[in-house]
């Protein structure tokens, strides 16, 4: 189903009866991830997910968002909607707009899931640091002759090992560097809602060291590791994941 | 050999499937046939024209193609003498063109912006001409003509978005007065892209947002319950020539654009995928006659020219037949609807080129200009006076 949302023409879905949960899907990804996971909840909930602006269906807005954009598309989405959200569940990227939107007074929801949730910074600053300094004389070096020719493959080369979505983002780059910029441990310690945090324990783009992390941050928050899984735990683990959110709902 | 171009792509959500149309059957029959020179003209999603031998063959466009294109220097057009292409290179060597054959669905082709720029060049063209693909292509005037010639049309409402934008709750009222439920649509897109059926306010006015959000003008109509959906390949000129009547099976309760071109999985059997359409439709000799009928005079009223398809929705239950929308340039030309005809697609395309060298031929015959002194009289005494 398609409607607009602040002049964006947006794809959701909403099936089943009962509370409302909504869910947000991560980085490149789109409403279906949820395909396996929604059948489940929708057998006592109303599942609400929509594909973020910039992925899936939805349309990509035109300047760089950052996660506040996001988080107030979400607000406007409900709104637009008429729901209101008992429980917001939500993949990696999805994790960092929930946090932001329920830190602040964007939304408001009584429980809130994070699936191997993004949002803190998962390096250490120096690295980070360091990488950003790399970039930056890559960038200079790479752009005299006869270098400037060898600039588009050293960089793929140079995102591809540090394991960046960089280069992958397209259009979407201005976005993806204002999400990643900001850390959201501040935010996370203003959660007062009740959180359960879903883990693969074999997560390589969230490591279970980031979701600990977060744990901490979030109070009274649980988290369940799922040994196995990785990053897309609720696709490879639908039916643990379904049930873990059940009973914590 | 005579030069043919077959126009394909363009500035519309269309696009591919206009390159589909283009291959199959047009460009794929023409080579077979031997008697034209093929030239491919490719129009990219941002309007630039290209050509390249290397485009009559499908293959070109089915993985990335950006890369080839840049390669490429965009063609230009001469309107001197007929249409003509310049080469690019230093000479410009130009090709003069005999004929068009335009396979570009959807904005700026077959809504008369292609066949509009054709007459200017002064070349013939297959198809409709520019007056029937403008009204065909607005779902509201075609409703509006039809309706005033007495063909039985649903009924419905139409705006445009700043009437929307202005006062939304006159137009509310007005939808009020149709029977739900209702179907939502932009007037001037193709392939059911926006089209909504909606059961409630609340799904009504999401529905016309998005509608507006893609066209200017947007309609509301009731919906036909017990729907029986045929539609109606038609040929000719000033003698008319129906195909088969054809009931489309896939029974959602509407088309989205996905599912219309590429249901059931079989990308390419027939352009088109027509794999789950009943030809001839099981209806019964009355309709049937009945629908080719009210086909050949909606093709007639709306002076469609060339190749036409007309979609009739019919109430199972009262048997009653509405006509629903014209396309001026059907998906593959329904080629596969013409076989069970008993036209092959040779026959098909060489019969279209006929009409389009018919109608020039006849437009020739027409007397466009006049000699006049009103000139003469600007500055003068008032004219009319």
């Amino acid at each position: 189903m398609r409607i607009i949302i602040n002049g964006l023409a947006t794809e959701y879905l909403d099936e089943g009866r009962g509370k409302t949960l909504l869910l947000l899907h991560g980085w490149q990804d789109n409403l279906h991830t949820f395909d396996k996971l929604a059948a489940k909840l929708a057998e006592k909930y109303r599942v609400v997910r929509l594909d973020l602006p910039g992925f899936g269906e939805t349309e990509t807005p035109r300047r760089a968002w950052n996660l506040e954009d996001y988080a107030e598309f979400i607000s406007a989405f409900c709104r637009k909607l008429g729901i209101q959200v008992f429980c917001i569940i939500g993949h990696s990227l999805g994790g960092r707009i929930s946090i932001k939107s329920l830190s602040g007074s964007i939304l408001n929801t009584e429980k809130l899931v994070l699936i191997a949730s993004a949002g803190v910074a998962k390096r250490n600053p120096v690295r980070s640091g360091a990488l950003l300094a790399l970039a930056r004389i890559g960038n200079a070096a790479f752009s005299i002759p006869p270098l400037r020719n060898l600039k588009g493959s050293v960089r793929r080369s140079f995102y591809k090992a540090i394991g960046s979505d960089y280069e992958a983002a397209g259009k979407l780059r201005g976005t993806f560097q204002n999400i990643i910029r900001e850390d959201l441990s501040d935010a996370a310690k203003k959660i007062a809602a009740p959180t359960l945090l879903i883990w693969g324990h074999l997560d390589r783009e969230t490591p279970l060291f980031d979701g600990q992390r977060l744990s901490n941050l979030i109070r009274g928050s649980r988290i369940e590791i799922v040994e196995g899984a990785g990053h897309f735990v609720h696709r490879e683990r639908t039916g643990r994941v379904a049930d873990l959110i059940l009973h914590f709902l | 050999m005579r030069n043919v171009a077959v126009i394909f792509g363009g500035r519309s959500a269309e696009h591919d499937v206009s390159i589909i149309t283009a291959h199959i059957p047009v460009i794929e029959t023409l080579l077979a046939g031997r008697k034209y020179d093929v030239v491919p003209i490719y129009i990219s999603r941002a309007g630039v024209w290209y050509s390249d031998s290397a485009m009559n063959n499908l293959e070109y466009f089915k993985e990335d193609f950006e890369p080839k294109l840049r390669r490429l220097k965009p063609l230009q057009l001469s309107f001197e003498k007929g249409l003509e292409i310049i080469e690019p290179g230093i000479f410009g060597k130009k090709k003069k063109i005999d004929i068009v054959f335009p396979t570009m669905h959807g904005t700026y082709g077959e809504d008369g912006s292609l066949p509009g720029l054709l007459r200017m060049a002064n070349v013939p063209f297959v198809g409709c001409d520019l007056s029937a693909s403008a009204v065909a292509m607005d779902k509201a005037f075609t409703k509006q003509i039809l309706s005033a010639e007495g063909i039985l049309v649903v009924p419905f409402v139409w705006f445009t978005k700043s009437e929307w934008e202005a006062d939304n709750k006159r137009i509310l009222e007005q939808i009020a007065r149709l029977k739900s439920p209702r179907f939502v649509k932009p007037v001037h897109l193709g392939s059911s892209i926006a089209i909504t059926k909606v059961k409630s306010e609340a799904e009504l006015v999401n529905a016309i947002e998005v509608a507006l959000h893609y066209d200017d003008k947007a309609l509301v109509e009731e919906s036909v319950e017990d729907l029986i959906e045929v539609t109606l390949p038609i040929i000719g000129n000033n003698e008319p020539r129906a195909a088969e009547v054809e009931h489309a099976l896939n029974k959602t309760e509407v088309f989205d654009f996905n599912e219309k071109y590429l249901s059931g999985g079989k990308k390419s059997v027939g352009g088109v995928n027509r794999a789950y359409s009943e030809i001839p439709a099981n209806i019964g000799e009355e309709v049937t006659s009945k629908v080719k009928e009210m086909g050949k005079q909606v093709y007639r009223i709306l002076g469609c020219t060339g190749i036409a398809r007309v979609d009739f929705l019919i109430d199972g239950k009262t048997k009653k037949i509405f006509v629903n929308e014209v396309n001026t340039l059907p998906g593959s030309l329904y080629h596969h609807n013409w076989r069970k005809a008993g036209v092959s697609n040779m026959e098909l395309i060489e019969e279209l080129i006929r009409l389009a060298e018919e109608r020039f031929a006849s437009q020739k015959n027409t007397t466009f200009t006049f000699k006049s002194d009103i000139l003469k009289k600007v500055g003068g005494p008032k004219i009319g006076a």
